[in-house]
């Protein structure tokens, strides 16, 4: 029953992005990911929260050997088919690859749905993927001695690891 | 006068320091920023050093309320991510100390807003009913706070047989506790008049902003991991979805007594209904792939997502805590209203409190200080003073 659910949503948003839908997969019961290309990011997103009402988990991004992708979550609450009963809730990630190699753009949502506000900026601060568009790109968590061009989070960032060997409170300051 | 307010950063009462820009024009807010970041620990990029075991126990110290949250999300996203199958004795015990965990924080939150708005009796209260449930903490695991009873595939702990009666006879004791709050709360009108009406959030808006946990069940949004997204052993017991219509800071504190009324019966439904049996499937290995777990803190949900390419450390951890999604709806509920309200609505979203101690009035023009973290605690309870007087509601002694 539970992965009815989660293939009929696969299914359903897969029909609804056509072509758009780069890839599909069904993991689990509860558990879907689907790709999806930058342009056609914004109206993805405006489909899953203000057509389908998901709730906006979070995105996480990550560099591949290749450059950088952000998965965005998704909630679908939905009930069951008689809404009874505690749900069977669904997870739906949207895997966007970012343009621009080591210089990472991907379309802002946050212009248009509050929710990614917050995220894009602690995306750029960790991971510098830039969100063309942002209504207000102001670093978030941030500090304001890192170098321009640090970015923790970025497997090729060799000074955030020699930052845990010096430790805290070294000549260098922390 | 014009005066910028500055909260925070630093609060020994919050445990993500957070900084509020209060724009205040006479007596009302009419702008606000919001800083974090302050104290950025790294977590993330220090989960992908730490073995799968040990990333439950960096993860335990993200928050010092939520501690158990945390390690039910991250070890959730690690047993998705790795195929593990949890024994069904290990569900009910995540359950029995995740209800704990929300009854003590919850009693947190209401001991500081008491506090806040005046009512220190209600502190007093809230910490001694507190008390019980470290104890059975305490008990259960050998700490009043960070249990480390999560591992993947089940619990570090079991929880034997013989403290059952005990945990039984914690609840039942503050069951009535929670009522006598309720009680206290409702036909008191200084309370209603310190709280209803306001930091008001509609459905909409809440809806808009993703926002979570108490934050959203208050503005009538029956939105809850438990129940949306069945795990632990919230589907094999009798409990509901509390949810007000109203959106203001006392559906808020409405939506935690009431919940904590709840979280007292799942805990006592798992202590009889839990069955003997084995409390760790003990994984060998997290297989490579994606993980996502979440949990319903007491602020609302964690959300955990790992990835793995089959070594023995994630490639990548990502952890959203709930604060994170509920802080931007302060931009719509403090502007507009009065600076003697703004303590008591920051820290309605209970954000890991208010930072008020560090809070100083800062003149817009000159730079000087002119309202240090006491007094703004003061103009508060000043406020419920005057309405004291107003409704001829006689002064508590203390």
């Amino acid at each position: 029953m539970a992965s009815m659910t989660a293939e009929k949503i696969a299914g359903s948003v897969r029909e609804r992005l056509g072509a758009k839908c780069l890839d599909c997969t069904v993991r689990n019961a509860k558990r879907v990911y689907i790709g999806v290309a930058p342009k056609d990011w914004p109206e993805t997103a405006k489909y899953l929260c203000i057509d389908r009402k998901c709730r906006f988990n979070i995105a996480s991004g990550y560099q591949t050997p290749g450059g950088f992708e952000v998965l965005y979550h998704f909630s679908f609450n939905e009930g069951d088919e008689n809404g009874e009963g505690p749900r069977t809730g669904v997870v739906l990630s949207v895997r966007v690859k970012a343009d621009g190699g080591e210089n990472p753009v991907l379309p802002s949502v946050g212009k248009d749905i509050k929710a990614f506000n917050f995220i894009e900026r602690e995306l750029y601060d960790l991971l510098g993927i830039r969100f063309e568009g942002h209504p207000f790109p102001k670093p978030l968590l941030r500090a304001e001695d890192w170098p321009e061009d640090f970015f923790p989070l970025r497997r090729t960032e060799k000074r955030a690891e020699l930052d845990y060997k010096a430790g805290c409170g070294t000549e260098s300051g922390p | 006068m014009k005066s910028i307010v500055p909260i925070g950063p630093f609060h020994p009462l919050q445990e993500e320091p957070e900084h509020f820009r209060l724009h205040v024009d006479g007596e009302t807010v009419v702008g606000l920023d919001i800083e974090i970041g302050y104290n950025h620990r790294g977590i993330e990029k220090l989960a992908e050093t730490k073995t799968w075991e040990q990333v439950v126990f960096l993860v335990e110290r993200i928050c010092g309320i939520c501690s158990t949250s945390h390690p039910i999300a991250s070890v959730q996203a690690m047993e998705d991510c790795g195929n593990v199958e949890v024994p069904e004795r290990a569900l009910y015990i995540r359950s029995i100390v995740g209800e704990m965990e929300r009854l003590h924080s919850h009693l947190l939150w209401l001991g500081l807003a008491g506090h806040f708005l005046g009512y220190n009796t209600v502190f007093m209260w809230a910490w001694k009913h507190r008390e019980i449930v470290l104890d059975l903490f305490e008990k259960i695991c050998g700490n009043r706070n960070h249990y480390a009873m999560m591992k993947p595939g089940g619990v570090r702990k079991d929880i034997p047989d013989k403290f059952a009666p005990e945990i039984l006879a914690g609840m039942d004791e503050l069951i009535p506790a929670l009522e006598m709050y309720l009680g206290a709360v409702s036909d008191d009108p200084v309370i209603h008049a310190r709280t209803k009406g306001i930091g008001v959030l509609t459905a909409q808006d809440v809806l808009d902003y993703c926002a979570l946990g108490p934050t959203v069940r208050a503005s009538g949004v029956a939105q809850d991991v438990r129940w949306d997204h069945p795990h632990a052993a919230y589907d094999r017991v009798d409990w509901k979805v509390i949810t007000h219509p109203d959106g203001d800071v006392f559906a808020k504190a409405a939506v935690r007594v009431l919940e904590m009324i709840e979280s007292c019966k799942i805990v006592k439904q798992c202590v009889e209904k839990m069955k003997p049996g084995p409390i760790d499937s003990d994984p060998k290995e997290i297989g490579p792939g994606e993980g996502i777990g979440h949990y319903e803190a007491p602020r609302g949900e964690t959300f955990h997502y790992c990835r793995s390419d089959g070594a023995n450390r994630p490639v990548r951890y990502k952890v959203r805590a709930p604060t994170f999604m509920n802080l931007p709806t302060n931009y719509t509920s403090v502007i507009g209203g009065s600076i003697t309200d703004a303590t008591i609505i920051l820290a309605a979203i209970d954000p890991c409190y208010c930072c008020t101690e560090r809070t100083a009035a800062i003149d817009y023009r000159s730079g000087e200080r002119v309202l240090g973290a006491k007094d703004l605690i003061r103009l508060s309870q000043e406020k419920t003073r005057r309405l004291r007087r107003e409704y001829g509601v006689e002064e508590p002694e203390l």
